[in-house]
């Protein structure tokens, strides 16, 4: 993992001490409520509907033993001891006192951690692959050029206040697990005969209450030159990005209106003319940071595991294949019931910490998915890891089935939101709570927004599902067949919305019509994509 | 209303009329030995970009913003090359030292023609 130097470190304590005199100001009333916003914000500080909310960042979602167990540290000491997990690779402590925010900080920059840049009109923390490094076909580890991008734009002068916020995915497989074609800057890194490496830039994609797939703007660019074409990139949507309506202020609103070719134009134009050197990577600064990801492992023998069928049942369904043989990526599902997704204790946070330590090279990477992940187990330690992860309720074995579900924080506690989201990603797991009947389902991701801002990634849910009001109720609108990886698509709205009460009833149709008419081993998103949701429509509403 | 410099010091400058941001290149601002841009509030930061604009295109006189930077965004102003901005006198009593340099290190490099800044090693 990437170490601060002494640099790094300087700049995070800077940004507390900074930080903490805002705050001061703010408290005396020097600054107003409507001065301090945009101040707080740049710093993951959110007004909730109950208390204010932190966001602290986790860059590209890579974390190590120490930084969680400071996090649960945290959670116990200043929050109701849990923290949230974001659709974003984040972590958010819902229950917070203001006024001990800076010393929140103060003990975040102890672990090389921050919340800088996690809100506000800014770039926001680049995520990646949650499996980055732990898997077989990478162009290099993604991670290194997130590390880059991280320093570039953190508190970067020129961008601190652009037209809205700027989210920037990276990805290195063919498989893209990074959602690329949804961020407002997707860079796709890949093999290349005279670079080495190179990169497509995409642009343009994003969710919301617009949702638009990304556009790849530029091909086969060497890496070297990644910083000055982002620096191109992001000063012409800050000069020309509209700021008179929020909602038209995204970049991929600016993309469409220009058009795509005229766009690239005049990020051509501003990469030429305001070339600067010293924003060239150099292969030294590239090879540094490679060393500071990579984890060399020798390949094991197969090693014969347990035929215990709970077991079976977990390997099969929270394991993945590790680039190194004798080793698997392992999933943490943060679904179960009874939890709202994505939400850990101080006390599960430590075991996961310990487990990291003895049987993961002391790393967990967070997924856009709310789960965890300990990237490199030795398969020999499968046994007892899987065990500890039972004793501590983080074993349950629906990684990608239907209870797997995410959902944003919705009305319980976000201050915009109009509908439930929790209570629908509990309500799943009632319906669906036999597994074998999940696992029979198979791969079916819900994603769940309690509004128009799309936290949950609705439209890219196989299922996705968004709140609404009407006449001062929560209703819900379903779309069918999104999805976000091989080929990003935008689910296809069901028909009219439901109440609360009648989603899961209409999920049960949906998911009934698709196993009576599905083919043999064909999981629900292909056959939305073979048969279109006619049919699907018809069943959903035949009783309304 | 008052302007200072980089080290926080009111200073005099009889201003021309602003330059609109999309003017804001050194074709059209030519050798004019001053340029004002425009804060159209104080989150608006295309003024930020202009004035980096302006310095790598090798723009070499004075830079001046003006409207609402609000005294926690000084130290980005002064950082993409302005040489003077516009903050209110209630901000000026309220000024210290910390706003104006707030972090000992930075990650850019800085504009063309201004003094070094240290980047990450
Ligand atoms: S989608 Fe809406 S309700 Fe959900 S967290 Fe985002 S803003 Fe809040």
């Amino acid at each position: 993992m990437y170490q601060y130097n002494a640099i790094d470190q300087a700049i995070v304590d800077a940004r507390v001490a900074q930080f903490a005199e805002q705050m001061d100001r703010y408290l005396q009333g020097s600054l107003s409520d409507e001065q301090f916003a945009p101040l707080r914000l740049q710093n993951g500080l959110y007004l909730q509907r109950h208390a204010p909310m932190l966001r602290v960042a986790i860059p590209y979602g890579t974390l190590d033993s120490r930084q969680l167990r400071k996090l649960a540290d945290i959670a116990r000491r200043f929050d109701r001891g849990y923290g949230h997990f974001t659709t974003r690779q984040n972590i958010q402590f819902n229950w917070l006192d203001m006024a001990e925010v800076p010393e929140v900080l103060g003990e975040l920059a102890k672990v090389q951690m921050h919340a800088i840049q996690t809100s506000g009109a800014c770039i926001r923390n680049t995520t990646t692959d949650p499996l980055a490094g732990a898997v077989a076909d990478e162009a290099m580890d993604p991670r290194v050029v997130c590390e880059l991008i991280r320093q570039w734009s953190t508190l970067h002068p020129e961008f601190a206040s652009l037209p809205r916020k700027f989210k920037i995915a990276v990805t290195a497989t063919d498989t893209d697990r990074a959602a690329i074609e949804v961020h407002d800057i997707g860079i796709r890194l890949k093999r290349h005969a005279v670079h080495g490496v190179a990169f497509d830039l995409w642009v343009g994609g994003g969710l919301g209450r617009t949702p638009v797939i990304g556009r790849r703007l530029l091909a086969d660019l060497p890496v070297a030159e990644l910083r000055n074409w982002l620096t191109a990139a992001l000063r012409v949507y800050n000069l020309a990005g509209r700021r008179d309506n929020k909602y038209k202020a995204r970049i991929k609103i600016l993309v469409n209106a220009m058009g795509l070719q005229a766009f690239r134009e005049q990020v051509t134009h501003r990469y030429l003319s305001d070339h600067d050197p010293a924003l060239r990577i150099q292969a030294r600064e590239l090879d540094d940071l490679a060393a500071c990801f990579s984890r060399p492992l020798e390949p094991r023998l197969d090693v014969p595991l347990p035929a215990a069928p709970e077991f079976q049942r977990w390997f099969g369904q929270n394991t993945r294949p590790h680039r190194v043989s004798g080793y698997r990526v392992v999933f943490l599902s943060l679904k179960r019931p009874g939890t709202a997704p994505g939400d850990v204790t101080a006390t599960q946070m430590e075991a996961v910490a310990a487990l990291a330590e003895k049987f993961s090279l002391s790393e967990i990477r967070t997924t856009h998915d709310q789960n965890l992940v300990l990237p490199h187990v030795d398969c020999s330690d499968l046994e007892s890891l899987w065990r500890a992860l039972a004793a501590q309720d983080l074993a349950h074995p629906n990684i990608n089935l239907i209870s797997d579900s995410i959902a944003c924080p919705g009305i319980d506690f976000c201050s915009l939101a109009n509908a439930p989201s929790l209570s629908l990603a509990e309500a799943l797991h009632e319906t669906f709570a036999d597994l074998e009947e999940q696992m029979a389902i198979g791969p079916l991701e819900v994603k769940i927004s309690g509004c128009m801002n799309a936290c949950g990634h609705h439209h890219i849910g196989h299922i996705g599902i968004l709140g609404v009001e009407k006449k001062g109720e929560p209703w819900y609108q379903l779309t069918i067949g999104g999805r976000d990886q091989n080929g990003v698509v935008l689910g296809e709205r069901l028909g009219p919305a439901v109440p609360h009460d009648a989603v899961l009833p209409l999920i049960r149709r949906v998911v009934d019509r698709y196993l009576a008419e599905r083919q043999q081993g064909e999981i629900f998103v292909d056959y939305v994509a073979r048969c279109g949701i006619k049919s699907l429509k018809e069943v959903s509403y035949a009783t309304h | 209303m008052p302007l200072i410099d980089v080290s926080g010091s009111p200073t005099s400058q009889a201003l021309p009329p602003a330059t609109g941001i999309t003017e804001a290149n050194t074709t059209s601002v030519g050798h004019a030995p001053v340029v004002t841009l425009v804060f159209d509030g104080p989150t608006d930061g295309k003024a930020f970009s202009a004035a980096a604009v302006l310095r790598s295109e090798g723009y070499a006189g004075t830079l001046v913003g003006i409207g609402p930077v609000g005294i926690d965004r000084l130290t980005q102003g002064f950082r993409v090359g302005f040489d003077l901005l516009e903050i209110t006198d209630t901000e000026l009593q309220q000024l210290k030292p910390c706003h104006l340099a707030p972090f000992p290190h930075h990650y850019q490099p800085n504009p063309n023609g201004h003094p070094a800044l240290k980047k990450s090693a």
